[in-house]
């Protein structure tokens, strides 16, 4: 008895000693454990976007399109296991390499994490409401080309009579904040409809923004804002509102084109090395609206070195040969690989891209003034305004003018059709290894024909309407987030 | 206590002195040695007893040709020499094609080591390997595979093939016919006449619908350069000649006569490929057949009596092609 | 004093049963595999190439077997009397030869020990990869291989021009070995044709800095096709070329400097080679 009485006055002794324990960490706990920074001024906010700028993982996508070919005798082994599943449009691509769509959809995903837990953070902020309004229109501008990437990637491409019940992509608007979370594809629509959204209300922010909005290249912009939406637009067939803002890009920046005469003799005077590095650098190139920096090549594994396997294909190379006398300076951009007999080249925009890879950091444009050009003048093409052909006579010109010597422009009386033809080819040549031809095959509705021996009949063909032109979901997403399993891509 | 501490440490000695033992005897290599000696000598042996040689029926590498072309080949193991004759002119070669054999990767590997019937079919894309691996032995057959696929991208091992031993003498090859001259000759009832029809019988009582046939030489120009590039003509000795099939004189195929056969062979490596490719495989999907071997020819030339073979030697399609 | 002898005898035992085994941890092999083994002559050929071997320390290998198989390349073994015809009047008389006699350092250190007779061009891919074809193998230091042995034939001009496209392939071979000369790709860094070449003329490309228009293909090929041209031409038509562009004299007084190095005087080399081929073929 004695005992047991003993043992519940300890117990409440023991108790109390508890419940005064845990009362005084409460203070304790609000406080992190180690020292990270606190989020708590528009400042701070601004530096989390520094990070949430997405590396161009889509750039894999070129290896899908008519603008590479394959070459099994200047292709690493790891690319062939790598790659060749992509090449060939096949599901069951390898996840957990240096790039491909399993790398494309994490990347954008971790990367509107970061866009809204600035958006959400960022009203409770300290900060002027310019700086707020400079911080929240990046951020939007950011989620809105994650998810306008994502759902062209994984998506079929946007089509006014389909896109309402196409399968899209998940949209993240909020963090969530549960332990397993889990998400449902929206619909094509929804994800076009949330992305114009954000980048008008991304636009509406920044011009609030006053010299909060940053003019670094490695940042959005007013002007990439309208670029993103020119590009959106024109994917859309919404031909007069691609003109409106590829217009808009135009009117703050003019008509500014690369200048590869300039650039070339860095070949001579440098070399090879240089000039590639030098190709990308926002410092002597206004063409860059905005790019991304990655610390490696992983992204560009598959076209970006000499033996990564995939390279500017027999078709599109002969596109930069001289025509009666008139060379195209685009040519001096490739570089030759492997032997003779291979008669095979490399684009050098990116790095140095030498044999290994891993160490070689890149910078690859989200926008250029070419594209939006290029835009500008395709959409109006295919618009019904009035001075359609003067005015994409313009864009192409200028672009022209820089690339071709000697240089003659193009006829005047020149039909709709035949400019519209020379804008595409155009649009090729000048974007090839961007990362953007995909888009275009998938919107152009063209099929592709892949070989695995140069000369022979095609291995496989992606036909115009295939629906392979919608990557599958990546196999890691399907086992960490059970629903999008019954919600995969239709074979 | 101590007497078991002891025996233990006499147990381990023991173990650790005796386990080296085994080791050793795992990895004889004189008996690997033997073992392929034997391996090589046994093929070599087998190859060289076959008094009426060997028939290897190479199948088409198209899976949609579902035939084979006849090869006799006769090893002599003394001298490391094989003899082939074959539907190819240079068969007829009096250059000595030499053949190794190894067994020192394992599988027993026969080799066409020098230039001969195979590696001029190899560079005409007929076959993918010049040296192959040795599937199997038996009394009266020899199964091999070529050794690669053909592409730098492709596995490893060709389409496997049977080699089966002669009883009797094979004389489908010995008598050599102009056969160009005999199908696009000025004066030749064949070149002359519109209307020439390829009849054929099959063993199993199926009788193609005639097919009509006109030819057309190729220029002396064209020949100087079917000669120096084209590898069927080059390496094989194939007399290349034009085939308007059933009236259609748009698209000709290309034909190819050797001493005593007519043989279609598609080639990717030239173009147009409707001559090269689609004409001559329409033409062999719709008589069963790459090749067909001459029997007999009448006195004035305007009757080709044709026949074909299965894997054994025997008849299996048998008709005509007449001038009417 | 039982204990520590005892301690002593069984140390002792476990060291030398731990130590037995260690000689056999490397399986005992006492005889090789003769993998590669060389065969008894049973024709003009192998003899040939026997006596080649004896004296100069090169087997020409023109059986193809196991030893030569590449998964990756594809080429054909030239016929037996092509490949005699030109073992005896190229390999032998036209290189071997005369580099043993007026450039024996170069013949000692340089030479490779294998060299494989190839009836066509060397290909990639497949067998039938188009005209696009190597003249020859030169991606190892132990061999080389030459193609078009197949058109091999006793005629002067055929053998004079077969040999100068050796010494081009055996210059992509000190290539890899030695690295080109310091410098000598910066001389026309950034002017390089790539596969633009197959649309210049040999003399736009000697204006241009390159021997050939195939030269102007990468620094490789330039290097190579310098050498090829000092092996084609006489000196002073090797001068009249140097003349026409200040960048050719430099690269022709490096790639001078570096076979001289390596104990070859290759303008004396060509005027040698000039009269074997006319004593061989009248």
């Amino acid at each position: 008895m004695i005992r047991t009485e003993l043992k519940i006055k300890n117990a409440v002794l023991y108790l109390f000693l508890l419940c005064f324990a845990a009362a005084g960490c409460k203070k304790f706990t609000d406080e992190p454990y180690d020292d990270r920074a606190q989020l708590r001024s528009a400042d701070q906010y601004q530096q989390v976007l520094v990070n949430a700028y997405p590396v161009r993982h889509d750039l894999f996508t070129d290896i899908l399109t008519d603008d590479f070919d394959y070459h099994a005798q200047l292709a690493q082994a790891s690319s062939v296991s790598n790659f060749l599943p992509i090449f060939m449009w096949k599901d069951d691509y390898p996840d957990n390499i240096a790039a491909g769509p399993a790398n494309a959809y994490a990347e954008y995903y971790a990367k509107i994490f970061l866009a809204n837990l600035a958006l959400e953070g960022i009203g409770a902020a300290t900060g002027s409401d310019q700086q707020k309004a400079a911080v929240k229109g990046e951020a939007l501008l950011i989620r809105a080309y994650c998810h306008f990437i994502l759902v062209n990637i994984f998506g079929q491409h946007y089509n006014t009579a389909t896109s309402g019940s196409n399968l899209g992509v998940p949209l993240i608007l909020t963090n969530a904040k549960g332990n397993i979370n889990t998400y449902k594809r929206n619909s094509v629509k929804e994800v076009y409809d949330q992305v114009e959204a954000d980048i008008t209300n991304g636009l509406e922010q920044l011009k609030n923004g006053g010299s909060y909005v940053s003019v670094n290249p490695y940042h959005f912009s007013v002007a990439t804002g309208n670029a993103l939406m020119a590009r959106v637009k024109l994917y859309k067939g919404e031909w007069d509102q691609a003109v409106k803002y590829s217009d808009a890009v135009i009117k703050e920046k003019g008509y500014v084109v690369r200048k590869l005469s300039e650039d070339i003799p860095y070949l001579q005077s440098s070399g090879m090395l240089f000039f590639a590095t030098r190709y990308m650098d926002p410092s002597s190139h206004p063409n860059i609206l905005s790019l991304s920096y990655n610390a490696t090549m992983g992204p560009l594994t598959p076209t970006g070195y000499f033996i990564c396997g995939f390279f500017p294909s027999d078709s599109i190379v002969k596109q930069y040969n001289a025509v009666n006398g008139v060379s195209d300076l685009r040519q001096r951009v490739f570089t030759s690989v492997g032997t003779v007999i291979d008669v095979r080249v490399i684009a050098l925009k990116f790095a140095t891209q030498a044999n290994s890879p891993s160490n070689t950091p890149i910078r690859v444009p989200y926008f250029n003034m070419e594209e939006v050009l290029l835009t500008h003048a395709e959409a109006l093409l295919r618009s019904n305004a009035g001075n359609a052909v003067q005015a994409a006579l313009t864009d192409v010109e200028a672009i022209r003018k820089e690339r071709y010597l000697p240089y003659k422009p193009l006829d005047a009386a020149i039909t709709k059709d035949a400019l519209l033809n020379v804008v595409m080819l155009e649009r090729r040549k000048e974007l090839i290894n961007e990362g953007l031809r995909w888009y275009d095959i998938k919107r152009l509705n063209l099929p592709v024909e892949h070989r695995l021996a140069r000369g022979g009949a095609p291995d496989d063909v992606l036909k115009a309407n295939d629906l392979r032109k919608a990557i599958q979901i990546p196999r890691q997403e399907q086992e960490r987030n059970a629903p999008i399993a019954s919600e995969l891509n239709p074979r | 206590m101590k007497t078991i501490h002891k025996l233990f440490a006499a147990f381990f000695i023991g173990i650790g002195l005796t386990a080296c033992v085994k080791y050793k005897n795992d990895i004889n290599l004189e008996d690997a040695q033997a073992k392929q000696a034997a391996l090589t000598s046994k093929v070599r042996q087998q190859l060289g007893d076959a008094p009426n040689g060997w028939l290897l029926m190479v199948p088409n590498l198209d899976p949609t040709i579902r035939t084979a072309i006849p090869i006799v080949l006769k090893f002599d193991v003394a001298k490391g020499v094989v003899n082939s004759t074959s539907p190819f002119p240079a068969s007829l070669s009096s250059v000595p094609s030499l053949f190794e054999l190894s067994s020192a990767t394992g599988a027993p590997l026969l080799s066409f080591a020098t230039g001969s019937i195979f590696s001029g079919w190899y560079e005409a894309g007929g076959i993918t390997d010049y040296y192959f691996k040795i599937l199997s032995v038996s009394a009266d057959s020899i199964s091999m595979q070529p050794y690669r696929k053909g592409n730098v991208y492709a596995s490893e091992g060709g389409i496997p093939m049977v080699m089966y031993r002669l009883k009797t003498p094979a004389t489908w090859f010995d008598k050599p016919y102009d056969l160009k001259a005999i199908l696009t000759g000025k004066t030749a009832p064949l070149f002359n006449n519109a209307n020439n029809p390829l009849k054929l019988t099959y063993k199993d009582g199926y009788q193609q619908p005639a097919w009509n046939m006109e030819f057309d030489g190729v220029a002396a120009g064209d020949m100087a350069f079917w000669q120096r590039y084209v590898p069927f003509t080059r390496y094989l000795g194939m007399i290349p000649i034009y085939l308007f099939s059933n009236g259609n004189y748009t698209v000709p195929g290309v034909y190819y006569c050797g001493n005593n056969a007519l043989v279609s062979h598609l080639d990717n490596g030239f173009t147009p490929a409707p001559w090269f490719i689609d004409q001559p495989k329409k033409f062999i999907s719709a008589i069963k057949t790459d090749y067909l071997l001459v029997r007999n020819l009448s006195t004035d030339s305007a009757k080709v009596e044709l026949f074909a073979l299965d894997k054994y030697g025997n008849e299996i399609i048998s008709g005509t092609l007449e001038a009417k | 004093m039982k204990q520590v002898i005892k301690l002593f005898i069984l140390t002792g035992l476990v060291a030398m049963t731990c130590l037995s085994c260690l000689k056999d941890k490397s399986p005992a092999i006492t005889d090789t595999i003769d993998y590669f083994a060389i065969p008894k002559p049973v024709n003009g050929l192998d003899s040939l190439i026997d006596t080649i071997q004896h004296t100069y320390g090169l087997r020409v290998i023109y059986k193809f077997d196991p030893r030569v198989i590449d998964p990756t390349t594809f080429f054909v073994p030239a016929s037996y009397d092509k490949a005699k015809g030109y073992t005896k009047y190229v390999v032998e008389k036209m290189w071997l030869q005369p580099i043993s006699i007026f450039a024996p350092d170069f013949a000692k250190n340089q030479i490779p020990i294998e060299f494989l007779t190839v009836g066509t061009a060397i290909h990639f891919n497949s067998i039938s990869s188009g005209g696009a074809a190597g003249a020859g193998l030169n991606a190892q230091y132990y061999r080389l291989g030459m193609g078009d042995v197949n058109s091999f034939s006793i005629n002067r001009a055929w053998i004079r021009e077969h040999i100068n496209i050796l010494y081009h392939e055996h210059a992509h071979q000190l290539d890899h070995k030695f690295g080109r000369p310091k410098g000598y790709d910066q001389v026309s860094q950034g002017t390089y044709y790539d596969l633009q070449f197959q649309y210049k003329t040999d003399d736009q490309a000697q204006k241009d800095g390159f021997f050939r228009a195939y030269g102007g293909y990468q620094p490789v090929e330039d290097f190579a096709t310098t050498v090829e041209a000092i092996m084609r031409f006489p000196k002073d038509s090797v001068m009249k070329i140097i003349a026409k562009n200040p960048k050719l004299e430099v690269k022709y007084k490096m790639v001078n400097a570096f076979y001289l190095s390596k104990g070859i005087d290759l303008h004396m080399m060509q005027v040698k080679l000039d009269s074997v081929v006319k004593a061989l073929v009248p």
